[in-house]
């Protein structure tokens, strides 16, 4: 209602006729000016939405009411008069012209409110009866319903009149002054413009309303968006505790940022790592070789240094691979590849590898596989998985340690004995312990990041990768990663999931 | 809000003001349907042509009559007809035809 | 051997080539796809190594699939620095038969080519593996050495198969746990040595002279005599 006139405005566009699909995306601030960048917001808009229904709903309630006042009036008036003119040709059957005439008569002559239009005239249109000059022009004699500007005594006043056609070339006219009903009608009006000026101030006022609070709700988002694009990834957006569709939006928005903020701060603890532990070896083989360019005596010295600043480079490389494999795990890109595997041979495989291994070292390997263990992964992925725990565990424990890699089912096609007490419903929970130092509980939280090496693992080789990648695949696959006290030694306990494909990964955590 | 409310302002009035010109105008048309209305042009009203000394005899005629016919009559109704008469005869013919009508009325109600 | 490289790094290119022609091979080099493939549909080759990543508008992978569809066989190596899982899975569907990523060991690649023409010879079903005085029965999964009866643990049938089927061949580390233990990753522990010493425990150990050669820093290889 308020709006209307100025959206009606044709906007001022050159030669090519825009039609309402390519309109739409081109009302852009900077080609309709002032104007559109104000009709562009999208509070504004909210808030003629708000103002056009509100103006509709009025203008829908004054219909009424005017069909209910001043509408009522007329139908009533003409009711009467349709009573009337129904009772004079009754008249006529009963006793002809001359009763009618009579009637007429008497009618005029009882009218104390003088308001009545009576007019029976001939087949050659002179009057008969009534109390009108004549039969008015331009108005045919049959059955219908006209105004009638007529004089009263000199004072000039509205009628409205039936007419119709009767028996006998007959014509009659019944009419009754609104004059008063058009003076009642005028006061409606009046009223009704009050209204209406009323209503597109409330609406307006309303709809201004509507935007502010659209603003407002929008504005926390919008500058919590501002800042986070400007590199504030700590601001989140509030939550009003309403817990309204807002709240939801808004706890949506921060969820996001929130995997935002982890990601990036993945990414940081990452460069960094490569920037502390890829540079350490780095440096080791280009000393290598620079020291053997320079003092080395003999071919096989030189040969010598060589091979080693290879070495050096091979284990670049393999963190680097090892990094970018985590990389790839994180990344989510496999779960497309997971299908239905049964771990149970793949273990009782890795065991037989690993036996001769530890038993070389004069470690012992036991394993307790049960003969079938289905998961819904990626077999390689879960190898090499339980490879890094293996290969941890050799590397930790004692000669003449004792290495268990287990496995059992817990939940669904029932349970594997008392093994498994505090085992989630539907889970495959691979074991590896071992009987090394273990990682004492201060250090288990921080144990699955990428390069942390503990005390025990700072005399050994190795990239402090293992267990990252571990953790990574146990997330993938929406299972976890528990580090426990194996008194003594460590215990990894990968659990994975059984799972069906449609709630195969959700995100997981350490323990 | 703040860099547009002039602007706001600017249009809130401009929609009040047409508003308002839209429905006085809509209204003065629908409170004068006249003679464009239906049946044509009407250029001169048409005259009600009760309003003559002849009528106002008529009137106080048919009175008479009813006054003769009844056995008894109200003494308001005497006074409206004899009212009626006069103003008639003193040339008020309407309000002399009103009286002479409204006697009439009460002389035709059904006896109390 | 005929061996086709395509490779548009120079230096990697020389190396390889340089590698290929010390191992006793004839090779051509060229540095982009459309020549590649020209060349590879044009001349006979025993193998072809492919790099994933080349200029002039026909990359490797296009290159291995026009190829095949017109019906050639030629055994493919893709040499790719795109090294993750997904890549190394279309290069293996889009025909090719392995895969290596940058950076690589020489005497790996090399290994591996020969295996890989080697496999194209191969013609029907084997059925009796022999090298030297050592015999192996695929069908009776009996193995005997100077008529000697041998007992293995079935892994280590599979290991001493694999080890005769490339007899005359290096076989790096890597080709043994893909090719054994289908295994897709290094472990850090070396598992493969110790596999290895007990297979010659039993295959070389009561025996004059050894089969199961160590090849410094490249893998094994089981041949005849020493060198």
């Amino acid at each position: 209602m308020s709006g209307t006139p100025h959206v009606a405005d044709p906007p001022d566009v050159g030669e090519t006729p825009p039609d309402v699909g390519e309109a739409l995306p081109t009302w852009s601030p900077r080609r309709h000016g002032r104007l559109g960048a104000f009709f562009g917001q999208a509070g504004v808009r909210f808030g003629m939405i708000y103002a056009c229904l509100f103006g509709a709903s009025s203008l829908a309630l004054a219909a009424f009411l005017w069909w209910s006042t001043a509408g009522l009036l007329d139908r009533q008036t003409e009711a009467a008069i349709l009573v009337d003119f129904q009772g004079l040709t009754e008249r006529l059957a009963e006793g002809g012209v001359g009763n009618l005439i009579e009637t007429i008569e008497q009618r005029i002559a009882g009218n104390i409110d003088d308001d009545a239009v009576y007019l029976l005239v001939d087949a050659r249109m002179q009057r008969l009866a009534g109390n009108l000059e004549r039969w008015p022009r331009g108005v045919a004699p049959d059955f219908d319903w006209t105004n009638l500007r007529i004089d009263r005594g000199g004072i000039r006043t509205l009628a409205r009149v039936h007419h119709a056609d009767l028996e006998g070339g007959l014509h009659l006219l019944v009419g009754r002054d609104v004059e008063s009903r058009v003076q009642l009608r005028g006061i409606v009006a009046d009223a009704m413009l009050w209204a209406a000026v009323i209503a597109v101030l409330l609406g307006t006022v309303g709809a201004m309303a509507v935007r502010g609070l659209f603003r407002a709700t929008l504005a926390d988002i919008s500058a919590t968006a501002i800042a986070v694009s400007a590199g504030d990834l700590t601001r989140r957006v509030k939550v009003t505790g309403h817990s309204d569709e807002f709240d939801l939006l808004a706890e949506t928005i921060n969820d996001m940022l929130d995997r935002i903020a982890r990601l990036m701060e993945g990414v940081r603890q990452v460069s960094n790592a490569i920037a502390h532990d890829l540079r350490t070896p780095i440096t080791r083989a280009r000393m290598r070789l620079e020291d053997a360019a320079t003092s080395a005596r003999t071919e096989a010295d030189l040969h010598q240094a060589i091979e080693r600043a290879q070495a050096d480079l091979d284990g670049i490389v393999a963190v680097f691979q090892a990094l970018l494999r985590i990389a790839e795990i994180e990344a989510g890109a496999r779960r497309s590849a997971f299908s239905r595997v049964d771990v149970a041979p793949m273990l009782s495989d890795m065991a037989e590898l690993y036996e001769a291994a530890a038993e070389e070292a004069g470690q012992t390997l036991v394993a307790r596989i049960p003969p079938q263990a289905m998961v819904f992964g990626d077999r390689d992925m879960i190898q090499q998985a339980v490879a890094n725990l293996l290969d941890n565990a050799m590397k930790f424990s004692p000669p003449e340690g004792v290495i268990r890699l287990g496995a059992h089912v817990a939940g669904g096609s029932g349970s594997a004995g008392g093994v498994g007490a505090g085992v989630a419903a539907g889970t495959v929970e691979i074991v590896v312990a071992d009987d090394g130092p273990g990682i004492p509980p201060q250090d288990r939280a921080r144990a699955s990041q990428r390069f942390f090496r503990g005390e025990a693992a700072r005399s050994t080789p190795g990239s402090g990768l293992g267990l990252a990648l571990v953790q990574a695949v146990a997330m993938l696959h929406g299972g976890t990663l528990r580090l426990e006290d194996n008194a003594p030694g460590l215990r990894a306990v990968l659990v994975l999931p059984v799972g069906d494909g449609a709630n195969g990964a959700k995100t997981g955590e350490v323990a | 809000m703040r860099p547009h409310s002039a602007a706001e302002a600017a249009m809130l009035l401009a929609a009040t003001a047409a508003l308002v010109l839209g429905v006085r105008a809509g209204a003065a048309q629908s409170a004068a349907p006249s003679a464009a209305d239906r049946g044509g042009p009407q250029s001169e009203p048409l005259r009600i042509i009760t309003y003559t000394r002849e009528h106002c005899g008529e009137l106080s005629r048919r009175a008479d009559e009813l006054m003769q016919r009844r056995p008894r009559v109200t003494p308001e109704s005497v006074e409206l007809r004899d009212e009626g008469k006069r103003l008639c005869a003193e040339g008020q013919i309407r309000p002399g035809i009103i009286r002479l009508r409204r006697a009439i009325m009460l002389l035709r109600a059904p006896a109390p | 051997m005929r061996i086709l490289l395509v490779e548009d790094d120079r230096d990697v290119a020389g190396f390889v080539v340089k590698g290929l022609k010390e191992a006793g091979h004839v090779v051509e080099h060229t540095a982009n796809g459309r020549d590649g493939l020209f060349l590879a549909a044009s001349e006979a080759f025993d193998a072809i190594v492919l790099d994933r990543m080349l200029p002039g508008g026909v990359d490797g992978l296009r290159l291995l699939e026009t190829l095949r569809s017109q019906g050639n066989a030629t055994p493919v190596l893709f040499l790719s620095a795109m090294a993750q899982v997904d890549d190394r899975v279309r290069g293996l569907k889009a025909g090719g038969d392995d895969y290596m990523t940058k950076p690589f060991a020489f005497a790996e690649l090399l290994a591996r080519v020969e295996a890989l023409t080697r496999r194209g010879k191969s013609e029907g079903p084997v059925t009796r593996l022999v090298v030297a005085d050592l015999e192996m029965d695929l069908l009776s999964r009996g193995v005997k050495r100077a008529g000697q009866k041998v007992d293995l643990q079935p892994r280590e049938f599979r290991l001493l198969e694999y080890l005769m089927r490339h007899a005359g061949q290096v076989v790096t580390r890597t080709m043994l746990l893909e090719g054994v233990w289908d295994y897709h990753f290094d472990p850090q522990t070396n598992v493969i040595d110790v596999h290895v010493s007990r297979l010659r425990q039993k295959v070389d150990k009561p025996f004059p002279t050894p089969l199961i050669h160590t090849v410094r820093n490249a893998g094994y290889m089981l041949r005849e005599e020493a060198p």
